[in-house]
């Protein structure tokens, strides 16, 4: 997840278009992970030093991790550590970048130095968020701050980030969340979860936008926006709810769920405490949205 | 393994899920009823007497718990699998209070099903 975050924030420093961003998305599934790549991550080594590697390698046919202790850069143990290190999500983005040369490698160097920066995150709890920390990750790029149940919303956007992840397509960017009252749909799924808290909760979108997301959830290959669509995107919603109500029923809060809905072309209005998520995918823009139920 | 001789009742209100399970529960050799909502599965139910039922438990009309408990009051020998997307504690509570046979999370996986239809043919 902290993959699409970061891919986001590179966006919004305007360091890549939204057209490199979904292609290195896509490619970086092929990306191998460089050693340099690791050993810049890991504060080892800077961009200067790397370029140092590569021209010596140009030279010598040499493995850079050889070169790179022959230089002094590295020794056994770092190698060994780097080696081992699990792959990591964001930095698989930040080669594909560098591979189809929308980025250098000094320009993704200063990126993650700005991004640490920005979110005051040492290597280890950027290590810790790519793993796998996922209110971490949306604490650092989500605020939720007047909203009276901050954190079910934050709990609620991370486990739809996962399942999105899981279930539909790894290749998306996210947008920044917007505090809205009233929102104009074309398509819209929504349910109702009901009990100790009240929340409305909706996916809208265009017709295009639907059918891309129903597909890649059902596994089917929809033309048009049917019924199937309609059950496929009400269903999504009602699985992420699904495994909501289980997650709060473990911490002893037990809610309910309406059967999900699905309309056309209206307007939300005076809408409580509500946050919309624009997430653009290869096939369109779908917005997830939450409220607090009137 | 074929389960030939089954007939199921698949009782959700998702048109999707409903194609899902009866298309693979077909290729398993069941024969298969569609209900949309609670009290067409309890109407269905009454009239077809099958083996077996699939039921969601968020539905319009009338809800999965509540038709399950309708079933059996009907026939307390009827099998009603409850697979919800919520499997909260209190769902589960209510399914087994209902009578149910069985609660499964959904999504439903193949091997799930199949487990289900061979539990099924073993007991019965």
């Amino acid at each position: 997840m902290f993959t699409q975050l970061f891919g986001s924030f590179l966006l919004n420093k305007k360091l890549v278009t939204t057209e490199q961003l979904m292609d290195a998305l896509n490619y970086q599934s092929s990306v191998r992970l460089k050693l340099g790549v690791l050993a810049v991550n890991a504060g080892y080594m800077t961009a200067e030093d790397i370029k140092k590697v590569h021209d010596v390698q140009s030279k010598v046919d040499k493995k850079f991790g050889e070169i790179a202790i022959e230089m002094g850069f590295l020794d056994d143990e770092k190698v060994n550590k780097l080696l081992s290190s699990q792959k990591t999500g964001y930095l698989l983005l930040g080669q594909a970048l560098v591979d189809k040369n929308y980025m250098t490698m000094k320009q993704f160097e200063d990126a993650i130095n700005i991004y640490k920066k920005e979110y005051s995150l040492s290597n280890d709890e950027l290590q810790s968020i790519d793993n796998g920390d996922f209110n971490k990750v949306l604490s650092s790029f989500y605020g939720f701050d007047n909203v009276s149940q901050g954190e079910v919303y934050k709990n609620y956007f991370s486990l739809l980030f996962r399942n999105i992840i899981r279930f539909v397509d790894a290749s998306f960017i996210p947008k920044e969340n917007k505090a809205i009252s009233n929102y104009k749909y074309q398509w819209m799924v929504t349910q109702n979860i009901f009990g100790n808290i009240g929340l409305d909760t909706y996916i809208c979108g265009d017709e295009k936008a639907f059918i891309g997301f129903a597909s890649k959830f059902s596994q089917e290959n929809y033309n048009q926006n049917d019924e199937y669509v309609q059950a496929s995107m009400g269903e999504f919603l009602n699985q992420i709810n699904g495994l909501f109500l289980v997650n709060m029923s473990n911490n002893n809060v037990e809610l309910e769920l309406t059967p999900q809905a699905v309309y056309s072309n209206g307007v939300l209005t005076e809408l409580s405490e509500a946050y919309c998520i624009t997430i653009e995918f290869p096939f369109g823009v779908i917005d997830f949205m939450i409220s607090k139920s009137n | 393994m074929s389960f030939n001789s089954l007939k199921v009742l698949v009782c959700d209100d998702s048109i999707l899920i409903r194609k899902k399970l009866k298309d693979f529960l077909e290729e398993c050799g069941c024969s298969v009823l569609e209900a949309l909502d609670g009290q067409k599965a309890v109407d269905i139910y009454k009239e077809e007497k099958p083996d077996l039922v699939f039921m969601d438990i968020v539905m319009p009309v009338k809800s999965g718990i509540q038709a399950t408990e309708e079933i059996i009051e009907f026939d307390k020998n009827a099998k009603v699998v409850i697979a919800s997307s919520s499997g909260t504690k209190t769902h589960l509570k209510q399914a087994l209070e209902a009578g149910a046979y069985e609660f499964v999370q959904k999504p439903l996986d193949e091997a799930q099903i199949k487990d289900i239809l061979t539990n099924y043919n073993k007991e019965v």
